[in-house]
């Protein structure tokens, strides 16, 4: 679903549509904040947008290839920016989904390589194991991310519109 | 003017001369500098975070405060001992600390945690008579005022029914706000600057008096000649990547230690203070706090009013206190179960869902310690009595929304799915184990206590270190107890107490 990018503009809880296009840098990173100290693997990214992909399906299919992308790279900002303890337990769970959710359906693994119908059975059972708690994890960051695309946080019914542009806050407002 | 150096552009060792270091620009730092600069001491802050101003705040989205103002992005967690949940603490790394991120909610400290002070602590001065000059400059200052019932949001009135039915009422809530229209983004910044942390209100008055700031400076030490402080130790956070670069050191006559409940023991390690005493570190409280959803017939879309607008402390006695919260649409899908067309059916219903959270006045049941890397490595072992609570008030909660006329209750509960009214009925709530509940916090309190006795605290009534003279501690970490409602006023009127007793103290030496 595609949304007016003037409803959507300049709510503080979603991209911008000149961040989606492209026209100001990935993040506007103000002066002086946390820098990348770290990445997670290619491997655990592919692995978890493939969980994102069977997350955010829906009976007509995958979610747009774009917005994979772009929940990609905001994911791999994220957790470049935290701490190496971080990116350890994700890259663990990453990895336990990978090698034990194809096993609860019979197949095998990595799970990345599976059918998109395959992954989100294997996400289910998974999500009803005691592994749980794993899943639930990777899953709050994807969705924090995820639904700050417009047209996913519009997906879900999210109407707020945003003040407008000269009502944003500047220092010279401030009483 | 902000007269801040930032440690991210500066080359070389930093060497800084001052009268009084102060470590940490959160809710305590930012009061005892503005205090102190008035009376004229020469102040400099020492942050580890950047320095974020608040219309940059204004633009960004949640994830973008959390992975450049949270620490940790956001993932910092406690190490659960037996039966307890593992709890999720969420606290500010930059310039403003915590203060910059929390919903503004001011209470003042409840009257029966002072006689618990006095009674158990022997902390006699702290009478709700003495300390009402000190909640008076800071409620003027942050702008402290009730928030009126047309700003609540539908979800906060649907509780708010609920709990009539079920004989209780809710109260407005008090919050340093001026000009709120109810964003309901607190947590990750106001975009039109109306929460009065203190951002916009003790440090500007810092700075225009002359005091520095210093960010991206990480405090490893207290530096320490002949019993007393006189400096400060640490690196500039100007290495690879932002990490720890060059030498950070300070020579001041008095030190003061504001970097919250978790640096603040933290940085008494390293220095080797407060071994005797075996109470640094220990104590630790965190209010707990549990969040239940319900899903109504209606559209509640609660992101329209204010973020918390209402409270109730009905429960009071029993260690429970109601607040009436919000999050982001796309968090609390999150937190809908389910995968794929099943998760997205779930998340569709993110209008229809109210949310009303709930803390515990809890135990000390945790230990802060030294970890391996820059973070410490915290436990928490939740009692007997706060398992109960926990339990109680997911039920008190839960009760309330079905008496409002929800369809369904979502109980914070790991891998739990919703319940309706006859489902909720046979559902056995009271032996669900603590640790599969999903539980945060955003006040953590009290691991270096103030007390009476060197040998059962931290610190004496001042905030004044019993082992090293001229070192102070005025954040969070002091508190004997914790208060079972948010503690940033709290916060606040204790670093305005410590400051006024500071600004005509000689120096020693």
């Amino acid at each position: 679903m595609s949304v007016d990018p003037k409803h959507v503009e300049h709510h503080p809880l979603v991209a911008s549509s000149a961040l989606l296009s492209g026209k100001t840098r990935p993040l506007p990173s103000p002066v002086g904040t946390l820098a990348i100290s770290g990445a997670l693997g290619n491997g655990t990214l592919d692995t978890l947008m493939s969980v994102a992909e069977a997350l955010f399906s829906t009976s007509a299919g995958a979610p747009p290839a774009e917005r994979i992308a772009w929940l990609r790279g905001e994911l791999k900002d994220f957790m470049g920016r935290g701490t190496f303890t971080g990116r350890t337990l994700f890259t663990v769970a990453a990895l336990v989904i990978s090698l034990v959710a194809p096993l609860r359906v019979g197949s095998l693994p990595p799970f990345r390589r599976m059918p998109l119908g395959k992954r989100v059975q294997a996400l289910a059972l998974f999500e009803a194991s005691k592994l749980s708690p794993l899943l639930i994890a990777v899953r709050a960051i994807l969705c924090l991310l995820y639904y700050e695309h417009p047209d996913s946080v519009h997906a879900l019914g999210f109407d707020a519109t945003g003040p407008e542009a000269g009502k944003l806050y500047e220092p010279t407002a401030a009483a | 003017m902000s007269t801040t150096t930032h440690g991210r552009n500066h080359a070389g060792d930093l060497n800084v001369e001052c009268d009084v270091a102060i470590v940490g620009t959160g809710a305590s730092g930012a009061v005892i500098a503005k205090h102190l600069r008035e009376a004229g001491h020469d102040v400099a802050m020492f942050e580890e975070g950047g320095h974020i101003r608040s219309e940059e705040f204004a633009r960004m989205r949640p994830s973008e405060t959390m992975r450049h103002a949270w620490r940790e992005t956001g993932l910092t967690a406690t190490v659960p001992i037996g039966d307890s949940p593992l709890i999720n603490v969420m606290m500010g790394r930059c310039v403003g600390g915590s203060s910059a991120m929390t919903g503004g909610v001011c209470f003042r400290t409840p009257d029966h945690v002072l006689a618990e002070w006095r009674d158990l602590h022997g902390l006699a001065e702290f009478t709700p008579e003495a300390m009402e000059p000190y909640y008076e400059d800071v409620e003027r200052t942050v702008h402290v005022s009730d928030v009126p019932p047309e700003m609540r949001s539908r979800s906060t009135q649907l509780f708010a029914e609920g709990a009539r039915k079920l004989g209780y009422e809710m109260q407005n809530m008090r919050r340093n706000t001026h000009g709120c229209v109810g964003w309901s983004t607190c947590n990750f910044g106001c975009p039109q600057g109306a929460k009065m942390n203190v951002q916009m209100t003790y440090l500007p008055s810092a700075f225009n008096g002359g005091a520095r700031v210093y960010s991206d400076c990480l405090v490893e030490r207290v530096i320490v000649e002949g019993g007393r402080a006189v400096g400060i130790q640490g690196r500039v956070l100007n290495g690879r990547n932002g990490g720890p670069g060059t030498r950070l050191t300070v020579r001041a006559r008095r030190v003061v230690l504001a970097a919250s409940a978790y640096f603040t023991p933290l940085i008494l390690m390293r220095s080797g203070i407060g071994r005797a005493s075996r109470q640094v570190g220990r104590n630790l409280t965190l209010h707990p706090a549990f969040r239940v959803m319900a899903r109504f017939e209606e559209r509640v879309e609660g992101w329209r009013g204010s973020l918390q607008s209402a409270f109730s402390s009905h429960y009071e006695s029993e260690g429970i206190q109601l607040n009436s919260v919000f999050t982001p649409a796309g968090i609390l899908a999150a937190t809908m179960p389910g995968i794929g067309p099943v998760h997205q059916k779930r998340a569709a219903d993110v209008p229809h869902l109210a949310i009303f959270g709930a803390n515990l006045h809890d135990a000390a049941g945790g230990i802060v310690r030294r970890g391996f890397g820059r973070e410490p490595f915290v436990t928490y072992r939740m009692s007997g009595h706060d398992r109960q609570m926990a339990r109680r008030a997911l039920q008190i909660c839960a009760d309330t929304f079905f008496a409002a006329g929800a369809k369904e209750v979502f109980l914070p509960i790991l891998g739990a799915d919703g319940m309706t009214a006859d489902q909720y009925r046979t559902f056995d709530l009271a032996g669900v184990k603590a640790g599969r509940l999903e539980c945060t916090s955003q006040h953590p309190l009290g691991t270096c206590r103030m007390g009476t006795d060197p040998a059962h605290s931290v610190v004496d009534s001042t905030g004044r270190t019993w082992d090293v003279d001229e070192l102070f501690i005025a954040d969070g970490s002091v508190f004997p107890t914790s208060l079972g409602v948010n503690p940033q006023l709290s916060i606040m009127t204790m670093a305005t107490r410590i400051a006024w007793k500071l600004r005509e103290r000689p120096y020693a030496g």
